[in-house]
């Protein structure tokens, strides 16, 4: 569905992405980890044809975004931003049926299937009961899932986050997640920008982890989310160890220096990094991996 | 601010248009020879067809000679004026922008200062009377669509047309223009009162003569901004998010950029520089009316009509002996206080 070959990319006098190849099936999760500044919003940029190339090529369904009008374009890929602009007295249907905008004919007048598309997008965004709110009196985990809603308003069929975890609650995230992975039953393609790697282990079916505009790793959570990847991609000691529940990957800091830690036994760290403190905690009741 | 609320934005509307109908009878009573409703409906049902009018003749010429046309050229040029507001507003996203910000009123007033001025050096028409309107009219017209374009030129990057860029075109522009405008007054001092007059903006004098110039903008200007009153909405997303849903920014902002302001440049052709319609009108609609572009590009439309049309009526009621105030100056008292006591209260 998507293809992208040996992207260059970047903002004038900075190179921001080197050498990026990745490819995304209809039906898979891809969550895009990585520090500040390691090329993950740039790279969901250059996917959504927002930012053309210095080198390479990216392909979707056979042809470059960037070559399609931005019309085709948001028929095609549906972008949820990291941060979003409205008028605060803006109601939040109005603000669902901008996504629409792409179907529209000449004098730009919602026909009964737009409106039926928003309600449908509102519903699965499970913002319903927030139809006739006015933006400006939203929280922000309710911004995101109206914004959620108006891309999911695009029937689109690859959906591209930025940070959609940002800012909210575990509640919120559960739920907004649980939704993407419905989303992804259905046959949609989504890339995430994610921060948490661990719930990136939990809902994607593919990590990519970016530093310095290269990929580090690629692949499933199983495969790829080591203590050795993540702690080269995030320049951190990190202890991976499986979910009680799930037995998925999950990850955590191995040296933090908060003020419980004083007091604790701790470990040596089987993963030193130059920079990295000595030594792991351990609490009581842990079981040590090594 | 608090707003009454009585009306339903849809009730408003109707409320706004029967108010725009009824205003162009209500405003042909006033002026030195009175008239009453009887006599004036008999002439619009005369000029429309249904039978011959017994009114006096000379009722009949005042009203479909001097007032109707007043009355439609107000209608029109504060309608447009206030379009071009609205439109302005929401494809610059900034809230002092007005039909003037892209320099506009300069280019207009340094053409038409230039048709005064040779026009007494040159020893040709240039009282505001029929034959001298068309020539300072047309100058003004040239001025402002070649301040339009400059600005347009000037503020066009790599990336198409930004709004800060656009913004600061126009303040250039308008500088440059307003500096020519005073070298042409210090240069030629007879000239000095008819610019200043023509810069103040009014109705007197214009007839049904001016109507064709109006209307060869306005149409055109009213269609690019009527092909994209979506795109306003769309546009307030900022410019990638608008992107991402599928809007062309650079030629959705062009259009109505050159929309807004072809059919400004045309207003100002024949009335001259009239102040804070562009203003006042759209941010009194958004409080009721609230952001959607397609209702207040209507309200706009007839509400901005109607502060002309009634701030004319002031403009030539307010002084006795059949002198009149410029119109520009009647709009501006009214609404620069009324501006700053709405601000205050918000």
């Amino acid at each position: 569905m998507l293809c992208c070959e040996h992207i260059r990319a970047g903002y004038p006098g900075r190179e921001v992405l080197r050498d990026v190849s990745l490819t995304v099936a209809p039906g898979e999760s891809v969550a895009l980890l990585g520090h500040n500044g390691s090329g993950k919003t740039t790279l969901l940029r250059v996917l959504a044809g927002q930012l053309a190339p210095d080198a390479g090529r990216v392909l979707l369904e056979g042809r470059e975004p960037a070559a399609l009008s931005p019309r085709e374009r948001a028929r095609r890929i549906a972008v949820v931003p990291q941060r979003a602009e409205f008028f605060p007295s803006q109601i939040v249907r109005d603000m669902v049926l901008l996504g629409r905008y792409a179907h529209l004919g000449w004098w730009g007048v919602y026909a009964a299937h737009d409106y039926e598309a928003a309600d449908q997008a509102l519903a699965s965004a499970g913002a319903r009961e927030l139809a006739q709110r006015r933006m400006g009196e939203l929280s922000g985990g309710e911004v995101q899932r109206v914004m959620l809603a108006r891309a999911l308003a695009q029937e689109s069929r690859l959906l591209l986050l930025d940070e959609l975890a940002a800012a909210l609650d575990w509640a919120r995230v559960v739920e907004l997640f649980d939704l993407l992975e419905q989303r992804r039953r259905a046959g949609m393609a989504i890339v995430m920008a994610v921060h948490d790697c661990s719930l990136a282990a939990q809902y994607a079916t593919r990590l990519v982890g970016l530093k310095q505009g290269r990929v580090l790793f690629d692949g499933p959570p199983e495969t790829v989310f080591t203590e050795e990847n993540l702690g080269a991609l995030y320049d951190l000691s990190l202890c991976v160890f499986a979910h009680p529940r799930n037995g998925l990957p999950q990850a955590l800091p191995a040296c933090p220096h908060g003020p419980h830690h004083a007091d604790r036994e701790t470990l040596p760290d089987p993963h030193p990094l130059p920079g990295a403190a000595d030594g792991r905690l351990l609490s009581a009741g842990d079981a040590p991996r090594g | 601010m608090s707003c009454p609320r009585i009306l339903s934005p849809a009730g408003l509307l109707a409320g706004i248009v029967l108010f725009w109908l009824a205003s162009v009878p209500l405003s042909c009573l006033g002026g030195p020879v009175s008239l009453t409703l009887p006599e004036i409906w008999s002439v619009f049902a005369g000029m429309a067809g249904f039978g011959e009018s017994a009114v006096d003749p000379v009722a009949r010429s005042v009203i479909s000679e001097i007032r109707l046309s007043r009355a439609v050229l107000a209608l029109l040029c504060g309608g447009t004026l206030a379009v071009a507001g609205v439109a302005l507003q929401g494809v610059l996203r900034n809230p002092l922008a007005d039909p003037f910000t892209l320099g506009i009123s300069s280019g207009a007033a340094c053409g038409a200062s230039i048709a005064i001025a040779l026009g007494g050096s040159l020893g040709l028409t240039v009282r505001l009377g029929a034959n001298g309107m068309s020539l300072i009219s047309l100058c003004a017209l040239l001025g402002a669509l070649l301040a339009l374009a400059g600005t347009l030129w000037l503020g066009r990057g790599d990336g198409g047309f930004r709004r800060e860029t656009v913004i600061l075109a126009g303040i250039a522009m308008s500088a440059f223009l307003g500096a020519l405008v005073a070298l042409i007054k210090a240069l030629n001092e007879e000239s000095v009162t008819s610019i200043v007059f023509w810069i103040m903006g009014s109705l007197q004098g214009r007839g049904w003569q001016a109507l064709p110039l109006l209307l060869l903008t306005l149409l055109p200007g009213l269609l690019a901004v009527a092909l994209h009153w979506r795109a306003l909405d769309v546009l307030a997303l900022g410019d990638e998010q608008a992107a991402q849903v599928g809007l062309h920014v650079g030629r959705a902002r062009f259009w109505l950029l050159a929309g807004a302001s072809c059919m400004t440049a045309g207003c100002v052709a024949v009335t001259g520089v009239i102040g804070f319609v562009g203003l006042v009108v759209p941010h009194l609609l958004r409080l009721r009316l609230g952001v959607r572009h397609a209702p207040l590009l209507i309200g706009a439309f007839f509400g901005g009509g109607i502060l002309l049309l009634w701030a004319d009526v002031l403009a030539r009621g307010i002084l006795d002996g059949g002198r009149e105030l410029p119109v520009g100056v009647v709009t501006s008292l009214l609404g620069g206080p009324f501006f700053g006591i709405m601000l205050r209260r918000r």
